[in-house]
């Protein structure tokens, strides 16, 4: 397996996040100056979809639908509809930047958090539900189309939308930077500004955390199957994944993933198959496909590496897993598709 | 990748009410050519339309060294790292701390994460003071005393609400919990922007040439003035405790100092801070009414300072002697006679400065002096050491890191610049709580080699940090 190289345009903003249409043919790309650009695979072609200055932090697409959402530094949250060029339409605005935004796994609704509230909004714009909690949370995902998991410093709230259900306030070993629940549901990892990663295990009802890290842990991402957690602390040139298979990763050695000369700055996994790519500050954009080893393996025999010539700073797979997107800090987007 | 040039950063932080919302709009509107990120603590009261303002919440946690005072502010941490993905957006970052914060955090944020170390750089803590409400403010609630402590950069705002008078009380007050930060009086948060941004007050060398009076030795009197006095009697007028200012900035003195004023015991004030009770005086003969004359009576004036001091009510009479004596304050003043032997030539020393409480010798002085700070009743203090003998390298790491593991938690701020035997560089180094950085510095080629160490803390200990010193001389 390799990774062909496809369209590579230059996009006048730094991306800070990028989004899949489900069909995999339009790419969203949220800019930190505030442009939204929509990026036609097959055309070619990138288009000012519309603006949120001064600045974006993260962009979602609808699953299975067209709608878009953004948040950004204007403290706003946006709904847009990806094939109209309209204004898009303000769901809610405040001081602080809205953290964790994302749609419902169906694509009904979408949360999010800004300080110690988390919210869901309808695709109207309605507010349909508001949980408050006692830490700022700085990330949300879905775990069922029901149940949302936030997390903040020191704790992981499991958030039940349906009325008159109770919220579960577990602790968090640290402070989160990142949250990834696997797709199977069973596990939120975080990522902790102390040089560790967390895990709860949601249906298990324990908790564990793994150390070892030089730093900080910005980058964790879950392989399809929910077997394997990649995680790059920051600073870090290799790849650091625990397998979850039998009895988890507690008390073993995770294998380490090898290829990087300088910082990894962005991890991806495929929503579909087993691939997982890291991007660095060295230029290079890597492919991998973690699976059983020996514990405590060290490889650095990746399956492709293309050297790009400047920072891999953001990748993001296609639904498919088919095709990838890896944005640089100067602007430059490059389109790779999976071949062989 | 090569190395960028760090983004200053400034910590402004002060009471509620101290003014730091209009300073940071007044920052904002001028046109000084920065762009200024600012992230806010408190919202939505800064009134200008300002691109890069951003709202956050306040949030502290501990790093899991488990050190209670490793405390970093994790919104900093994500708000700054966001906003490094679009450097050139701006050159500056400006944060505004709430009413109550401690600043530790703030800065130890800058030492404990990795990657905002590597792009960021305090520039200064500008800490803004309500002159009018700081001295209750003190005596009420640890956080004043603390942001004080932190500060490179004192604002005094709002002085056109106060007398003279009470902003000399103030500034000793601040004084004396710091020692190397430099105050600016303002009116309204006006003060020149480059008085608050682009400092370098972390810059060692600079932070401690700004303010060598600090390193001076400490006296036990704020004051001298040398005059011509005639034969006889010659009154000292006081017009009474805070020179004779309206009381409004004192509820618990001004309350129990009514009609009854007279009978009542001040001395019982001690209890709530800095009982001005008393006012010691020292009047020693001189050899001529001149700076040179008065300098010559510094020395024999501390040893008399230590003998007991004499108690003289209002209407009293008091003469050169080798003892000071102490002035009975009256809440309307009063009036002291001095007894003078002989005309000519005396140096009168007084604990406190004269304008705190109106103190008059019906002339003005021929020479006048002040001295360091000497006392005060703040659990948070400054100390300064300074010493040119040579310090061996070695056991200076290890008296630091001792210190640090033992009292980081204690110390607020610590600055220096070393002499170590054998280095043509000057060492320079500087540590917020238990964090602690430091490098060699530039050359100390024709300069004369001297260490200098500043501590800003609680419960400090001057021996045992002069100890501590002495044991590191090579």
């Amino acid at each position: 397996m390799k990774l062909e190289p496809g369209l590579e345009l230059r996009l006048d903003d730094y991306p800070v996040d990028m989004a899949w249409s489900p069909d995999g043919k339009l790419l969203m790309v949220a800019g930190g100056e505030g442009r939204l650009h929509r990026v036609s695979i097959a055309d070619g072609t990138a288009t000012l979809r519309g603006e949120q200055s001064p600045g974006l932090l993260s962009v979602a697409w609808q699953p299975g639908g067209k709608l878009v959402a953004t948040a950004g530094q204007d403290g706003a949250v946006r709904l847009w509809d990806s094939l109209s060029d309209d204004a898009g339409s303000l769901v809610h605005r405040g001081m602080q930047w809205p953290a964790g935004l994302c749609f419902e796994p169906k694509g009904k609704a979408i949360a999010f958090a800004t300080g110690k509230l988390l919210r869901v909004f309808g695709l109207d714009g309605a507010l349909q539900v508001e949980m408050g909690h006692d830490v700022n949370l700085t990330q949300v995902a879905w775990r069922t189309s029901q149940e949302l998991v936030a997390t903040g410093n020191g704790a992981l709230f499991v958030d039940r939308i349906a009325p008159d259900t109770e919220s579960a306030r577990h602790v968090l070993d640290g402070a989160p930077l990142s949250l990834a629940v696997s797709p199977d549901g069973r596990i939120a990892a975080n990522g902790l500004q102390d040089g560790m990663v967390g895990f709860r295990y949601l249906i298990a009802q324990k908790r564990s955390r793994m150390s070892g890290y030089d730093g900080k842990v910005p980058h964790i991402a879950w392989s399809a199957n929910s077997r394997y957690l990649a995680t790059a602390s920051s600073g870090a040139k290799e790849i650091v994944v625990w397998d979850f298979s039998g009895k988890g990763p507690e008390g073993s050695e995770p294998m380490e993933l090898r290829a990087h000369m300088d910082r990894i700055e962005s991890l991806a996994y495929a929503p579909e198959g087993a691939w997982l790519a890291s991007g660095g500050r060295d230029g290079r954009l890597v492919l991998w496909k973690p699976g059983p080893a020996a514990r405590g393996a060290v490889l650095d025999m990746p399956f492709d590496v293309q050297v790009l010539d400047g920072e891999v700073c953001l990748l993001r797979w296609s639904r498919d897993g088919r095709q990838l997107a890896a944005a640089q800090s100067d602007g430059r987007l490059r389109l790779f598709k999976l071949k062989g | 990748m090569t190395d960028v040039k760090k983004i200053p950063v400034t910590v402004l932080t002060g009471f509620l009410g101290a003014g730091k919302t209009t300073l940071l709009n007044r920052i904002l509107s001028e046109n000084h050519g920065k762009r200024i990120a600012v992230i806010e603590n408190e919202f939505g009261e800064v009134g200008v339309d300002h691109q890069l303002v951003i709202g956050a919440e306040e949030e502290i946690f501990e790093t899991s060294n488990g050190c209670i005072c490793c405390t970093v502010r994790g919104d900093l941490i994500r708000v700054l790292n966001q906003l490094l993905k679009r450097r050139e957006r701006f050159d500056y970052v400006l944060i505004e701390t709430t009413g109550m914060a401690d600043p530790g955090p703030v800065a130890q944020t800058f030492f404990l994460d990795d990657d905002l170390k590597a792009q960021f750089t305090i520039d200064a803590i500008v800490t803004l003071v309500d002159a009018r409400h700081f001295e209750q403010h003190l005596k009420d609630l640890k956080e004043p005393s603390i942001q004080v402590g932190f500060a490179d950069v004192v604002l005094l705002n709002k002085t056109d609400l106060v007398g003279e008078a009470d902003l000399v009380r103030v500034e000793r007050e601040i004084r004396a919990i710091n020692g190397t930060a430099k105050i600016h009086r303002a009116r309204n948060a006006e003060v020149p922007i480059e008085a608050v941004l682009g400092i370098g007050a972390f810059d060692l060398e600079r932070a401690l040439a700004t303010d060598g009076s600090f390193l001076e030795p400490q006296y036990p009197f704020e004051w001298a003035g040398a005059y011509s006095l005639s034969k006889g009697m010659n009154i000292i007028r006081v017009a009474g405790e805070h020179g004779g200012h309206a009381h409004d900035h004192d509820h618990e003195h001004g309350e129990a100092c009514g009609a009854d004023c007279d009978a009542h015991d001040h001395h019982d004030h001690g209890h709530h801070g800095h009982s001005h009770a008393d006012l010691k005086v020292l009047v020693l003969p001189a050899t001529a009414a001149t700076r040179e004359a008065l300098a010559a009576q510094i020395e024999p004036a501390v040893r008399a300072f230590a003998e007991k001091a004499v108690r003289v009510e209002s209407g009293g009479h008091l003469a050169p002697a080798s003892h000071p004596y102490a002035l009975e304050m009256q809440c309307q003043g009063g009036q002291y006679c001095i007894d003078v032997p002989e005309a000519g030539d005396y140096v009168l020393f007084c604990e406190h400065h004269p304008a705190e409480f109106g103190l008059q010798l019906g002339k003005q002085p021929a020479a006048e002096r002040q001295f360091a700070s000497h006392h005060h009743d703040q659990e948070i203090s400054s100390i300064g050491i300074s010493d040119p003998r040579p310090l061996d390298a070695r056991k200076v790491n290890d008296w630091l890191s001792y210190l640090l593991q033992s009292r980081g938690e204690d110390i607020l701020r610590m600055k220096g610049v070393l002499n170590i035997r054998g280095e043509k560089r000057r060492y320079v180094f500087h540590g917020v709580h238990m964090m602690f950085d430091g490098k060699p510095d530039r050359a100390w080629g024709e300069a004369p080699r001297a260490s200098h160490l500043v501590f800003i803390g609680r419960k400090l200990d001057r021996t045992e940090l002069e100890a501590g010193f002495a044991s590191c001389i090579a």
